[in-house]
C-alpha cells in the first residue's frame, strides 16, 4: 500500500516539479530562484523517501523512471503548432563549427576517439581497481563502471577539440600515467 | 521584454560550435546502431510478456510454494533420466510462470514452463522472443564481438549525451518549448532536445548500464591480462561461487525438501527464486538455491549444497560486497525488470523517447543540409528506411514465427531490413516513409488478429489480450502518424 502511494507520488512529483520549473521559466520574478530550488528539493526528498520505503536500489530506480516520465508528460501538454508560411525567421541556433574535411584528420579523430579512448579508459579503470581501498569485487566493478564513463568523455573530447593533437597527447600521457600507477601497486 | 536571467553559465559560442560538430559526426557515425539498439531494447523490455504471448495456453501463476520447484525438477529428471544442469525459476513480478531450463548430457537444451503443480508439459520454445532479445544483446553476432559492438554503441550514446548537454546553451530558456510545424529543422530540434533533456536521468542510466553489460567481456579480459596472466576464469571466480569436483559416479539426489527447508531457515524473509541442480544424480552434484527479497534488486541470497545435502557455500546479499550488489543491480536497472508493469510501461515510454531522440538527431542534420542548399537525399532516404523498416521487419518476423517454425525470425528480419535498404535509394523520402508506415500499421493490425485466430480459443494467459491490444494500439498510432503533415525543410535563400 505504502509502496503504491510512493509510486504515485514519484510520478506526481515529476509533474509538480516540472510545473514549478515552468512557472519560474514563464514569469521571471524575484520568486524565481525559490521555484527552481523548490522543484529540485521536492525531487530530492521524494528520491530519499523512495529509497527508504522501497529499498536503496529499488527506490532510486523507480524515481529514475517515473520522475522524468511525469515531467515529460507535462512538457508534452505544452505542444504548440506553427503554420509553415514560407517566411521563416532566421534560426538563432548555433551552427556546428566548420572544420577542414581532410581525410587524415577524420582518420586521426577516429583513432583518438575509439582505440586510444578505449585504451586510456581501460588503463585508468584498472588503475582505479588497483588503488581503490576496498574488497576486490568492489574495486573491479567500480573500476569497470569508470571504463564506459571515461571512454565516453574521451570520445566527446576527441571529436570536439579543433586541435586533435591536444586530446591525443593528453590521452597518451594519461595512459602512461595509469600504466605507471598499475605497475607501482600491482593487484 | 527584458531577457530573463539564467542560472546556467554562459558558454562561449565557439566552444558550443565545436561540441556541435563533434556531436553531429559521432551521432551520424553511430546513428543506425544506436537506433537499432534503442528500438530493440524498447521492445525487449517486454520479452517476458512476449514469451507468454507466444505460449498463451498456460495460465499465469502468481506464486507457488517451493515444493513445486522440487516437483518440476523431479518430473523433468524422471522423463529425461539425467541432465548436466537444471534451472527451475519460480514466478516473480516480471513473469508469473515457473520457467524450466535444462542442459542434457547429449547437448540438447530444453526450455519451457511448468504449471502450478510442477507438471512439465514438454518443450515450449519462444523463437521470436529469443530473436528480439538476442538482437538487443549482441545483434546475433558471435557473442564476444556482438556484445562489444553493443557496448561501444552504449559508450557512443553516453558520449552523445555529454556533448548534447554541452552544446545546449539555451537548455533552460527552451526547456518547455515543443513547437511543431514551422520549419522541419526547428521542429525536430525541439523534439530532440525536449525528449533528450527531460528523460536525461533515464538515458544516462540506460547508456551506462548498457555499455557496462556490453563491455563486460573486454573489461574482464583486460583485468585477466593485467593480473591473472590472461586467465579470465580467475576474474570471474571472484564473482561466481566455486564448483565441486566433477565426479560422474552415479549417486542418489540429496534430500531436496531438507535443503529447501534449511535455506528458508537461513533467509526467513526471502522467497525461493531459483532452484538449480548441477550434475544431478552424480557424486559431484550440487544444489544451488537462490532466495530473493521483494525490496531488493539484487538476485538474492545464494546457498549451495553438495551431494550429501551439506551446505558448502553461502553468499547473503546483505553481507555481499558493494561491487557484487552493483553487479546484480545492473540488469534490472537496464531492462526495467524491477516493478512489473509499472516499470515496464515507464521503460517502454522512455525507451521510445530515447529512440525518438536518435531519429530526430539525424533528421536535424538532413534538414540543416537541405536548408543550406546541400541536401543529402540518399542519406535521408536510407535513414528513413532505417527508422521505418524496423516496425515492418519486426512485424513480418513475428507473423512468420507465429505461423510456421521456419524460416528463423532472424533470417526474416534480415531479409526485410535488407530489402528496405536496397529499395530506399530508388524512391523519394516521403514515399518510403508513408509506404513503410502503412505496411507496418497493416502488419501490426494483422498480427493480433492472426494470433487470436490461431490461439484465441485456448487463451489461458490474459497477457495475450494485453499484447494484442498493444500491437493494435501501435498500428493505430502509425496510421495517425500518416495523417500528420511534416514541416517543410527551410529552403536556401536565392543568391
Amino acid at each position: 500500500m505504502i509502496e503504491s502511494l510512493v509510486i504515485a507520488a514519484l510520478a506526481v512529483t515529476g509533474i509538480g516539479a516540472a510545473i514549478l520549473l515552468r512557472r519560474a521559466w514563464r514569469r521571471p520574478s524575484a520568486a524565481r530562484p525559490a521555484f527552481i530550488i523548490g522543484a529540485w528539493i521536492a525531487i530530492g526528498v521524494l528520491v530519499a523517501v523512495a529509497a527508504g520505503v522501497m529499498g536503496s536500489a529499488r527506490g532510486p530506480a523507480f524515481a529514475m523512471a517515473l520522475v522524468p516520465l511525469g515531467a515529460l508528460a507535462l512538457v508534452a501538454t505544452g505542444v504548440k503548432r506553427r503554420e509553415a508560411n514560407g517566411r521563416v525567421a532566421k534560426s538563432r541556433a548555433l551552427e556546428p563549427s566548420l572544420r577542414g574535411s581532410k581525410v587524415w584528420r577524420g582518420f586521426m579523430r577516429t583513432l583518438v576517439a575509439a582505440p586510444l579512448g578505449c585504451v586510456v579508459s581501460l588503463t585508468l579503470g584498472i588503475a582505479w581497481t588497483v588503488w581503490f581501498p576496498a574488497d576486490p569485487q568492489t574495486r573491479i566493478v567500480l573500476g569497470g563502471v569508470w571504463v564506459p564513463v571515461l571512454w565516453a568523455g574521451a570520445m566527446a573530447w576527441a571529436l570536439t577539440d579543433d586541435r586533435i593533437l591536444r586530446p591525443a597527447l593528453s590521452m597518451i600521457a594519461l595512459t602512461l600515467a595509469g600504466g605507471a600507477l598499475i605497475a607501482i601497486e600491482g593487484f | 521584454m527584458a531577457k530573463p536571467k539564467t542560472l546556467w553559465p554562459r558558454v562561449p559560442a565557439p566552444f558550443v560550435q565545436a561540441v556541435l560538430a563533434g556531436h553531429s559526426s559521432l551521432g551520424l557515425a553511430f546513428a543506425a546502431l544506436i537506433y537499432l539498439v534503442c528500438f530493440s531494447g524498447t521492445v525487449a523490455v517486454l520479452v517476458h510478456d512476449f514469451e507468454r504471448w507466444e505460449w498463451p495456453n498456460l495460465a499465469p501463476v502468481e506464486q507457488v510454494e517451493p515444493d513445486v520447484a522440487i516437483a518440476t525438477a523431479r518430473n523433468l529428471l524422471d522423463e529425461y533420466g539425467a541432465a548436466e544442469h537444471v534451472f527451475i525459476t519460480l514466478p516473480d513480478i516480471n513473469s508469473p510462470r515457473t520457467r524450466v531450463y535444462a542442459e542434457l548430457h547429449d547437448g540438447r537444451v530444453l526450455e519451457g514452463f511448468a504449471d502450478a503443480q510442477g507438471n512439465w508439459s514438454g518443450e515450449a520454445t519462444t523463437p521470436w522472443s529469443e530473436f528480439m532479445l538476442g538482437l538487443h544483446i549482441d545483434l546475433h553476432l558471435p557473442h564476444a564481438v556482438g556484445s562489444f559492438v553493443v557496448g561501444m554503441t552504449g559508450v557512443a550514446l553516453l558520449s552523445l549525451l555529454i556533448s548534447g548537454l554541452l552544446s545546449h546553451p539555451r537548455i533552460f530558456r527552451d526547456a518547455f518549448h515543443i513547437r511543431l510545424g514551422g520549419t522541419k529543422r526547428l521542429q525536430e530540434a525541439d523534439l530532440h532536445n525536449r525528449a533528450g533533456i527531460w528523460g536525461l536521468p533515464f538515458h544516462i542510466v540506460i547508456a551506462l548500464t548498457g555499455a557496462l553489460l556490453g563491455l563486460t567481456t573486454l573489461i574482464a579480459g583486460t583485468l585477466a591480462l593485467a593480473f591473472f596472466k590472461g586467465d579470465v576464469e580467475q576474474t570471474y571466480a571472484l564473482f561466481f561461487p566455486p564448483a565441486l569436483e566433477d565426479d560422474t559416479t552415479p549417486a542418489p539426489l540429496p534430500d531436496l525438501d531438507a535443503i529447501l527447508a534449511d535455506a528458508a531457515t537461513r533467509a526467513p524473509e526471502a522467497r525461493l527464486r531459483m532452484l538449480r541442480l548441477d550434475h544431478p544424480g552424480e557424486t559431484g552434484q550440487s544444489v544451488h538455491i537462490s532466495m530473493g527479497y521483494p525490496d531488493k534488486l539484487a538476485f538474492g541470497d545464494s546457498y549451495i549444497y553438495d551431494g550429501n545435502g551439506e551446505l558448502f557455500h553461502t553468499e547473503q546479499v546483505s553481507e555481499s560486497s558493494l561491487g557484487t550488489q552493483i553487479l546484480q543491480t545492473i540488469g534490472p536497472y537496464h531492462f526495467g525488470w524491477f516493478a512489473g508493469w509499472v516499470s515496464k510501461i515507464a521503460y517502454v515510454l522512455l525507451g521510445g523517447a530515447l529512440t525518438l531522440v536518435t531519429t530526430t538527431g539525424v533528421a536535424i542534420w538532413t534538414a540543416r543540409r537541405r536548408s543550406k542548399g546541400h541536401p543529402a537525399p540518399v542519406t535521408e532516404r536510407l535513414w528513413i528506411a532505417t527508422v521505418w523498416s524496423q516496425p515492418v521487419a519486426y512485424g513480418v518476423s513475428a507473423l512468420v514465427a507465429l505461423l510456421t517454425p521456419l524460416p528463423a525470425p532472424l533470417l526474416v528480419w534480415g531479409i526485410v531490413t535488407g530489402a528496405c535498404f536496397a529499395l530506399a535509394p530508388f524512391f523519394d523520402a516521403r514515399r518510403i516513409s508513408v509506404t513503410l508506415r502503412t505496411i507496418g500499421a497493416a502488419l501490426l493490425a494483422i498480427l493480433p488478429l492472426a494470433h487470436i485466430a490461431l490461439h484465441g480459443a485456448s487463451y489461458a494467459d490474459p497477457v495475450a489480450w494485453v499484447i494484442d491490444a498493444g500491437l493494435f494500439a501501435c498500428a493505430i498510432l502509425l496510421v495517425l502518424s500518416l495523417r500528420y503533415k511534416p514541416a517543410p525543410a527551410r529552403q536556401p535563400r536565392p543568391a
